[in-house]
């Protein structure tokens, strides 16, 4: 772990590891730079490690599902808490969407195996959902122009 | 009976049974779209109470949120041992997850009374109409789930007689504990049950829980061979258990947190 971090500091200030800063003396020492991303690397190689974690044999360990249920628990936590803040006003639906939205993707990407599994089955759950999302959306839209009790 | 490499070979390259079972999911999203969505368009549309902000029970439904999403993570922990080939363990958390889905449903079946006793029935008016065909279709579908995983962890996660019928014992132990505990809660309403029943109710399905779970773990035959087959169709049941949960997400979301300030509409 701490390995990793002196990596990621190392990338995003251009630092080498044996004490002095990686200045290229010509273009050419440079012909492939691996850091040309944004954030010098960072962010690509923090999505490698993150890609590496949640690939291993093709499913996650029981542990790392652990983690994924307690960071479930958390954000319900979280919810509850901010159901109780009153000067949020209409913020909180936004807040509670979002949200909610969270949990819907780790538990359809993590416990669904989604992640992990053929990308058909991504496309066609997804064709059912969005379906369903915007028919929602157009039914509001509907109601909303023209009330029930006007 | 069948696993991805007995399966035939097909165009898709994917088992047929985990694509029926995505397909059909899909479809679910449409079917409870269409609930949900209608709850928000009829939402604060009520001529006459109780309204929401008078009888939703926020904490007590933040508790059953979270009993329902770790009986998820207990699915998606059965599936992944029984992956792993450890047979006892995988029927340890395929019981779990069905006795979690029973403890939410002990919840469900408690807050549909406490409406019921506050006057709010689906016929009271456009709210309570919603909201009992919403959570009454999710509910619905949370009983098949705990069905299922009882039959599979029954039928097919037990090999000898012996272990089928020990896991009819736990699953009844618990039932009974259940009843004991719900008992000692009752007994100022209903005083013609001594006291001394109710606590014995309940200590005789903790009794029998614990015996039968040890008696199940001890009478483990280690076939990995067998369990393996089952894999896949555990991990079907597991899909629908993990939707129900997704559904409950939205749910828990819109119909108690977005709306639990809903009073009497502005006409």
């Amino acid at each position: 772990m701490k390995k990793l971090f002196r990596n990621i500091l190392n990338q995003f200030l251009g630092h080498t590891t044996d004490g002095y800063f990686r200045v290229p003396d010509t273009a050419q020492d440079l012909p492939n730079p691996k850091n040309d991303t944004p954030w010098a690397g960072t962010l690509k190689l923090s999505m490698d490690k993150f890609n590496k974690l949640t690939r291993k044999d093709g499913h996650g360990s029981p542990g790392f599902y652990a983690i994924i249920g307690i960071v479930l628990a958390a954000i319900t936590l979280v919810e509850f808490l901010i159901f109780y803040v009153e000067s949020l006003g209409v913020l909180l639906i936004p807040i509670m969407l979002v949200l909610s939205l969270m949990k819907f993707v780790i538990v359809v990407a993590f416990f669904m195996h989604l992640r992990f599994d053929n990308r058909v089955f991504t496309i066609v759950f997804f064709a059912g959902f969005v379906l369903a999302v915007v028919i929602a959306i157009i039914l509001l839209l509907v109601f909303a122009i023209k009330p029930v009790f006007s | 009976m069948s696993t991805v490499s007995e399966e035939h070979v097909n165009s898709t390259g994917v088992d047929n049974k985990k694509l029926m079972m995505w397909i059909f999911l899909g479809s679910d999203c449409l079917f409870f779209g269409s609930f949900i969505s209608t709850y928000l368009v009829y939402r604060n549309r009520s001529l006459s109470g109780p309204y929401p902000n008078e009888i939703l029970d926020i904490p007590l439904t933040t508790v059953s949120t979270f009993v329902l999403l770790m009986s998820s993570l207990a699915m998606v922990l059965a599936v992944s041992y029984v992956q792993r080939g450890s047979q006892v363990i995988g029927r340890y958390w395929t019981l779990a997850t069905a006795l979690l889905g029973l403890v939410f449903m002990g919840f469900q079946v408690y807050e549909f009374s406490h409406f019921a006793h506050l006057g709010l029935t689906p016929r009271t008016n456009i709210f309570g109409s919603t909201f009992f065909t919403m959570t009454g279709f999710h509910g619905g579908h949370v009983t098949f789930g705990v069905i299922w995983l009882v039959i599979f962890a029954i039928s097919r996660l037990a090999e000898t007689l012996k272990q089928k019928m020990l896991i009819v014992g736990s699953v009844l132990s618990v039932v009974i504990a259940m009843t004991g505990l719900m008992m000692t809660h009752t007994l100022d309403v209903i005083p013609h049950i001594p006291s001394i029943v109710a606590y014995s109710v309940f200590g005789v399905g903790l009794l029998g829980t614990i015996g039968t779970l040890f008696l199940l773990k001890s009478s483990d035959n280690q076939n990995i061979e067998s369990i393996k087959k089952e894999e896949g169709n555990l991990e079907l049941a597991g899909l629908y258990w993990h939707f129900v949960d997704i559904v409950w997400i939205v749910i828990f979301t819109v119909v108690y947190l977005i709306s639990a300030n809903d009073g009497a509409p502005l006409l």
